[in-house]
């Protein structure tokens, strides 16, 4: 197992799915154990309707589920969908840039099974970080008074766990088009907190409702899932369907391209747009300014 | 039998440049081939096309008998590659960069053969990457080209940042492969290793294949030196006016001249004299290449 690629890039993303680990566990501990002092005086009129809509989408914070969607899972699932994002903006573009993928594919491994054994370890690195929040409740419950039975709240981290995949699929996709980590890091962003402002303003101004359909932060309902109502099937099904899509589209332009060859110390589009044209000839005795050399 | 490398028409362009124009090459097994050419000549595009890191934009290339791009897969079952600008992952030894890479080629290594290896190198396998210098890294490279025992070794420079009893190690190693059926075929710059341990060369300028030839044939091609003493009957200057030849010194002593293809005007030219002692001087690999990167050029 330990040579298995998949624990190999769950360990190469160890710092930061440790770090959102162990803060994910500090918050909800921290928000769990605050709760039972709190219960009482929570009333909706602390926070306007407005701003109880843009973050988390939280119908009434004077219920327990409002108050954990308000005060931690609005966050906690942002947080472990920049786990997926780091980490997936490094599954290909990051090995390029830094010149070892060539290791991996001079083997005979095909590119979509190292891209696919790479989203495996990622999946298992949300996993972990959404593990660290459930813990955090995990500890808590046999002293406090959760407000909240055990059940939806693993429920709601499992929702966690999908939607983090989904914009870690997105950030491997940026991966396996573009040359640079940098570059695929900022595509898997953009499009996070596109999706987060999308919900926040549909639920805020009606005219844009239509906005929480388009954003998987609007595709699950995390009040509905801790009351235990509903296992936000839609949210499920959108957000694995398009994983699936993404890392499709990931290993076909994947299999597609040209690598680029040695290391690179910095990304950026112009370089990009060079690296475009003059790929496979970046080391230290071929670089493309040797061959600008000699144009012929 | 098929031949361990062949490229046929393999051109590959990026944008308005032309990497490498038609390259045709075959590569038998059981020899060490030496890929040799300037900066930019398109080594490192033909190594990337063999190992279908990079796609051609005409022609093909093969690995007994496995299409590059068809059957890459297949075709990359027989290679051990190393790199030119070799990368490794900081955080793994030696042995774990072997476990990956074994894993990936769904085998088991053969971990007496990494020990031997790693003994004749003198590598440490349990330190990890990170802490290694640049010539011990080059040693991982080298040990995860060969640790398969691959039918064919595609190596970029592989001396390159060795102290001269590893390179001694690795050519004595490449060597023995060879002679065990493994073709070899390595780029360098290094032109005594070529000259130690090639038997075939290709010269590439450009993108383009100026030779393909032995050593020898190589050096016998280039313009050779030849001096000659006289004793006693001289022949005369303007017999020496010879297509191929140039005189650069001629006194009753003797003369020096070179000479560029066929000897044998200059031997018949001679004959019309007594001829005491003769030199004729085969120039080293590297000013014949260096000879052929100028016309190249010009």
């Amino acid at each position: 197992m330990r040579s298995a690629l998949w624990w190999k890039t769950f360990r190469d993303a160890k710092a930061s799915v440790g770090g959102v680990a162990f803060a994910l566990f500090a918050i909800a501990a921290l928000v769990a154990g605050l709760y039972p002092m709190y219960r009482d005086q929570l009333t909706d009129e602390l926070f306007p309707e407005e701003l109880r809509r843009f973050f988390g989408d939280v119908a009434s914070i004077a219920t327990p589920e409002g108050y954990y969607v308000s005060q931690h899972f609005a966050y906690a699932s942002m947080l472990a969908a920049i786990v997926g994002l780091i980490a997936g903006s490094a599954a290909v573009a990051g090995e390029e840039a830094a010149g070892t993928l060539d290791l991996l594919l001079a083997q005979p491994v095909r590119r979509s099974r190292l891209l696919l054994e790479k989203a495996a370890g990622i999946g298992v690195g949300i996993a972990a970080a959404a593990l660290g929040s459930l813990l955090g409740f995990l500890v808590l419950a046999p002293w406090v008074d959760v407000g909240l039975h055990l059940g939806p709240i693993a429920a709601a981290h499992l929702h966690m766990v999908h939607q983090a995949a989904l914009f870690s699929a997105v950030a491997i996709s940026g991966s396996a088009w573009l040359p640079t980590r940098a570059q695929a890091g900022l595509a898997g962003a953009a499009v996070m907190v596109a999706a987060w402002v999308a919900v926040g303003l549909g639920a805020t101004i009606e005219a844009l409702s239509a906005l929480r359909d388009v954003s998987p932060f609007g595709w699950v309902d995390y009040e509905a899932v801790l009351r235990g109502d509903s296992w936000e099937w839609r949210g499920v099904v959108l957000d694995v369907v398009l994983t699936a899509a993404l890392l499709a589209l990931a290993c076909w332009g994947f299999e597609r391209r040209d690598i680029v060859a040695g290391p690179r110390e910095t990304g950026g589009w112009r370089r990009y747009l060079v690296a475009g044209r003059i790929r496979g000839n970046e080391t230290s005795s071929e670089s493309p300014a040797a061959i600008r050399e000699h144009p012929r | 039998m098929l031949p361990a490398i062949r490229t046929d028409g393999l051109t590959k362009r990026y944008g308005r440049v032309l990497a490498l124009d038609g390259l045709a090459l075959e590569v038998e097994r059981g020899e060490v081939f030496g890929f040799l050419g300037p900066n930019g000549a398109g080594k490192t595009t033909t190594i990337r096309l063999l190992l279908d890191l990079i796609r051609p934009t005409a022609g093909r290339a093969s690995i007994l008998g496995h299409d590059c791009q068809r059957e890459s897969l297949a075709a990359r079952a027989q290679v051990g590659y190393l790199p030119g600008d070799l990368r490794l992952y900081d955080g793994l030894t030696a042995r774990q960069h072997v476990a990956l890479a074994a894993r990936l080629r769904g085998a088991r290594p053969d971990w007496r053969w990494v020990g031997e290896l790693a003994e004749r190198l003198g590598l440490d396998l349990d330190r990890k990457a990170g802490a290694l210098s640049r010539g011990n890294k080059q040693k991982v490279g080298i040990l995860l080209a060969l640790f398969a025992r691959p039918p064919v070794l595609i190596l970029d420079e592989p001396t390159s940042g060795l102290d001269p009893l590893v390179q001694h190690a690795v050519h004595e190693l490449l060597v023995e492969e060879a002679r065990r059926g493994t073709a070899v075929f390595f780029s360098s710059h290094v032109m005594s290793e070529v000259e130690r341990v090639c038997s075939r060369v290709a010269v590439l300028h450009r993108g383009r294949l100026m030779r393909i030839d032995t050593v020898e044939g190589l050096r016998a091609r280039a313009i050779r030196r030849v001096r000659v003493r006289f004793d006693g009957a001289v022949p005369p200057r303007a017999a020496f006016d010879l297509p191929g030849v140039t005189v650069r010194h001629f006194d009753a002593a003797g003369a020096e001249f070179e000479v560029r293809g066929d000897f044998d005007p200059l031997v018949k030219a001679l004959a019309q004299g007594h001829v005491a002692d003769l030199v004729a001087e085969l120039p080293p690999l590297e000013d014949v290449v260096v000879q052929m990167y100028e016309e190249g050029s010009a």
